[in-house]
């Protein structure tokens, strides 16, 4: 019996992964964050809003009780400037630089995918990820 | 008696690294001769390092360091000197920086054709022959790989002639180091340790002109650390008082040489640019990144600080990486006033930067007495084996007292520093006897006196002190914890001292001394380094064969860069040719190694492989960026010549034959979009190191603006 139920479970297990709701800055609000990630382990009072702080340095930026931008830390292949570069390479880039240091960190930025990557002039490693409401 | 022993543990180190055709391994070499000098006078007890701070002494060490690191002669030529009469290193210092010494607005401005060595180099841009300073920019190097310029080129100068800074014309005297200076780069050259004197990435430590400020930056600053491999220092960085080893040049250097390892810690544990912004230490510090997009879309990021954290200084409250840059230099500086004001946490992670050494004023005296019980075993067993009566014995022991006295003030950096403190002066002697009464109790075999085996030990104590375990277990331990290093060599030594009975614990922990982590460390990274060097022409014929197969294939994007073994700093490279380089870079590494077929080296075992690859690595990865960068040069060559023949007719082409027109309505933009897309099919050649959009952006531009 087990042996024919066997399609049905993998079914129901691709159903519930294609179920896991997504967050899309510019459209979930703070409740529904909550609802998906539950309540944050910290909060930060930015201006002109509040960041939601998570497990894995993950944050949500939250204005008019909406999530308005993510920040997450790169994992495999993200962590190579490279790879952002081919994965914008149909955009139109920004690059600049985020501070006055001698070795600036910098922003590469994809408004049309509503994506940044911050990494450090010349090391070609990026440490973190943006995403906010598409242009 | 009493300076032979000194000199038989150093001859044995050094000697143990020289090597002999047809005796193996070069750094498993174990050569038995004592040599019969000191090459540095520690006679004179109440000499301090200052004192022994001569041309001779500057000599004797360069002769020393050469020597051990004289592994492959190089061929060619540097101007008028033949590289293969030069040791090693010096061929290897003229290959890399030989062409960047001097005034650079004129390469005949110095005759240096009289020198056949390579502090006459630097001593002629001082004008001072045989001085010291030639000996202090080369023994600068010798320990640590890079080069302490005396030139008239500032790496990041606004203006790119050379002499010019702020806007002002210097000679190429004002960009030497004076004497105290100089006193202050030797010293710190003798204080730091790996991994300090083993960083990959620095190139160069540059003074910016006597009296200028640094280039573009606020009044304050006066050190600069750039992660592209070098770091540039002003005046109020460079002030020393060699009367009481102080002033601020050590902590100030040593704070940029301390972001240069941030950096290369960054890099070697893949995680964080900054081994400073990894979670570990961000949470010890009390650090936190507040970041958010700001009214502009703008990505704002800063650090803030917990309240109640405890920094070093106010200047380490601005970051994590400045943090991380004054807590070791402070550690080091002032051990004491960083223990008042630091939490043991960062103490402890500070100690793993020096291995586990504690700088301040109290323990290092206490570390030094017993010290000196330990590397004095082989004195005390001789005046064990020749006195007959206890007070012979005392008078000797007084004796070695007052030798390892002389040898902490002249040869420990520290030393007549720590000794100005009158509770140490007045205690230190006392605990140095009483370590080295500790010695003679050690090797009184099971309490009696066995006159056979005392004698068996002094006839083998040059195999007692056999390095070969010492390297084996830092092959095996290099990249792991601290307390693998001892575990190993004790379990490698121990069994083969199991036939001295009792003596056994103080033979293995003079082992331990004599071949302590960072000394071992040190000479394994400077002889490895040394010899690879020595064989660059054999990597880039490696990548030459790496980089010629990529090409081979066409480049395509298709799918996305994987790999990264090999990493792309800056800019672009089509997915096809990455994916083939990391596909090809551990293979061309082995390749590179099996290539370096020198007559002494192979290595020994799997442990020894794998730590030469772990340096080789960094060199050839720098080769491969080379290559980028003139593979880069090349395809902008192309444009501009493409430009030049094909311009025009690409112009006229377009306008010309109007198949890329898009059908319907159509805005003048989507018709240049079009115009473009269908002109950038035109433009032949393999472009591998662009976007080629990007590339040829002003001539698609030129092309389609304006077309109807």
């Amino acid at each position: 019996m087990w042996k024919s139920m066997g399609p049905l479970i993998i079914i129901f297990l691709l159903t519930s992964c294609g179920e896991k709701k997504s967050i899309e800055p510019g459209i979930t609000s703070r409740s529904s964050l909550i609802e998906i990630k539950g309540a944050p382990q910290a909060t930060q009072k930015v201006p002109g809003g509040e960041v939601l702080i998570y497990r894995g340095n993950e944050k949500f930026q939250i204005s008019s009780e909406k999530v308005s931008a993510t920040f997450r830390d790169p994992t495999g292949d993200e962590r190579n400037v490279l790879y952002w570069r081919h994965r914008f390479r149909d955009c139109s880039v920004k690059e600049f630089p985020l501070s006055e240091e001698l070795i600036p960190e910098m922003e590469l930025k994809c408004a049309a995918r509503g994506q940044s990557i911050v990494f450090v002039k010349n090391s070609g490693k990026v440490s973190r990820i943006t995403e906010y409401e598409k242009n | 008696m009493k300076r032979i022993s000194l000199f038989f543990l150093l001859g044995l180190f050094l000697t143990s690294l020289s090597y002999r055709q047809g005796e193996g391994p070069a750094l498993i070499t174990y050569k038995k001769e004592i040599q019969k000098e000191r090459s540095l006078a520690s006679e004179e007890s109440s000499q301090c390092m200052r004192d022994l701070f001569t041309t001779q002494t500057l000599k004797g060490e360069v002769k020393e360091l050469e020597t051990l690191m004289d592994t492959n002669r190089l061929s060619g030529r540097w101007k008028h000197l033949d590289l293969s009469e030069l040791p090693t290193s010096a061929a290897v210092f003229l290959t890399k920086f030989g062409d960047k010494l001097g005034d650079k607005t004129t390469s005949e401005s110095i005759d240096a054709s009289n020198c056949r060595d390579v502090p006459c180099l630097f001593n002629t841009l001082y004008g001072t022959p045989d001085g010291i300073a030639g000996y202090v920019h080369y023994l600068w190097f010798l320990r640590t790989g890079i080069y302490l310029a005396a030139d008239n080129v500032v790496p990041d100068q606004q203006i790119q002639t050379p002499g010019i800074y702020n806007g002002k014309s210097h000679p190429l005297v004002s960009y030497l180091l004076d004497d105290d200076e100089l006193y202050g780069f030797w010293r710190l050259s003798k204080l730091l340790k790996a991994p300090y004197s083993t960083l990959t990435y620095l190139k160069e430590i540059q003074r910016v002109p006597r009296g200028e400020a640094m280039e573009g930056k606020n009044s304050g600053a006066c050190g600069l650390a750039n992660s592209d491999g070098w770091i540039t220092v002003s005046d109020s960085c460079l002030v020393v008082y060699p009367r009481s080893d102080g002033g601020y040049l050590f902590p100030a250097v040593i704070h940029e040489l301390s972001h240069q390892l941030d950096f290369e810690e960054g890099r070697r544990l893949n995680d964080d640019f900054f081994r400073s912004h990894m979670r570990d230490y961000t949470e010890m510090t009390g650090f936190e990144m507040m970041e958010y997009l700001d009214s502009n879309g703008l990505n704002i990021r800063k650090w803030l600080l917990k309240p109640d954290s405890r920094l070093v200084s106010d200047y380490a409250k601005t970051s994590p990486h400045e943090s991380f840059a004054e807590l070791l230099a402070y550690y080091v500086v002032d051990g004491d006033d960083v223990k008042a004001k630091v939490d043991q946490a960062a103490l402890n992670f500070a100690a793993g930067y020096f291995q586990g050494k504690n700088f301040e004023v109290q323990n290092q005296a206490d570390g030094w007495a017993t010290q000196a019980g330990i590397l004095k075993t082989n004195d005390v067993l001789k005046a064990m084996v020749s006195c007959s009566s206890p007070e012979c014995l005392d008078q000797s022991l007084s004796l070695l007292t007052q030798e390892e006295l002389g040898r902490i003030r002249s040869l420990e950096p520290d030393g007549c520093r720590v000794l100005t403190n009158p509770l140490i002066a007045q205690t230190l002697p006392g605990k140095i006897r009483e370590a080295l009464n500790e010695t003679t109790a050690k090797l009184k075999f099971s309490g009696s006196e066995n006159p056979e085996m005392k004698q068996k030990l002094l006839d083998n104590f040059d195999l007692v002190l056999n390095p070969e375990d010492a390297y084996t277990s830092y092959f095996i331990c290099h990249s792991q914890n601290a307390e693998c290093y001892p575990r190993e060599v004790a379990s490698r030594k121990g069994p083969k001292l199991e036939e001295f009975g009792e003596a056994k614990g103080a033979l293995l922990a003079l082992y331990l001394e004599t071949y302590r982590f960072e000394r071992v460390q040190d000479e394994v990274i400077s002889f490895y380094k040394s010899l690879l060097s020595s064989r660059e022409g054999v990597m880039k014929i490696k990548t030459d064969e790496l980089w010629e197969s990529c090409k081979q294939i066409p480049p395509s994007d298709s799918a996305p860069p994987r790999g990264n073994d090999y990493v792309v700093r800056d800019g672009y490279m089509v997915s096809s040719f990455y994916h083939c380089l990391n596909q090809g870079f551990n293979s061309g590494l082995n390749a590179t190694l099996d290539a370096v077929k020198l007559r002494e080296f192979t290595p020994k075992n799997r442990e020894e492989r794998s730590f030469v690859l772990h340096l080789l690595k960094p060199k050839f990865t720098e080769t491969l960026d080379h290559k980028l960068q003139n593979g880069r040069k090349y395809e902008l060559r192309y444009r501009e010549a493409f430009t030049t023949q094909y311009g025009t007719w690409l112009y006229n082409q377009m306008r010309s034959n109007r198949y890329w027109v898009p059908r319907g309505r159509r805005t003048q933009s989507e018709l240049e979009l079009a115009c473009k897309q269908a002109a950038i099919k035109h433009i032949g050649g393999n472009i591998f190191f662009h976007l080629k959009k990007e590339l040829y952006e002003d001539l698609l531009k030129k092309t389609c603006q304006g077309i109807n």
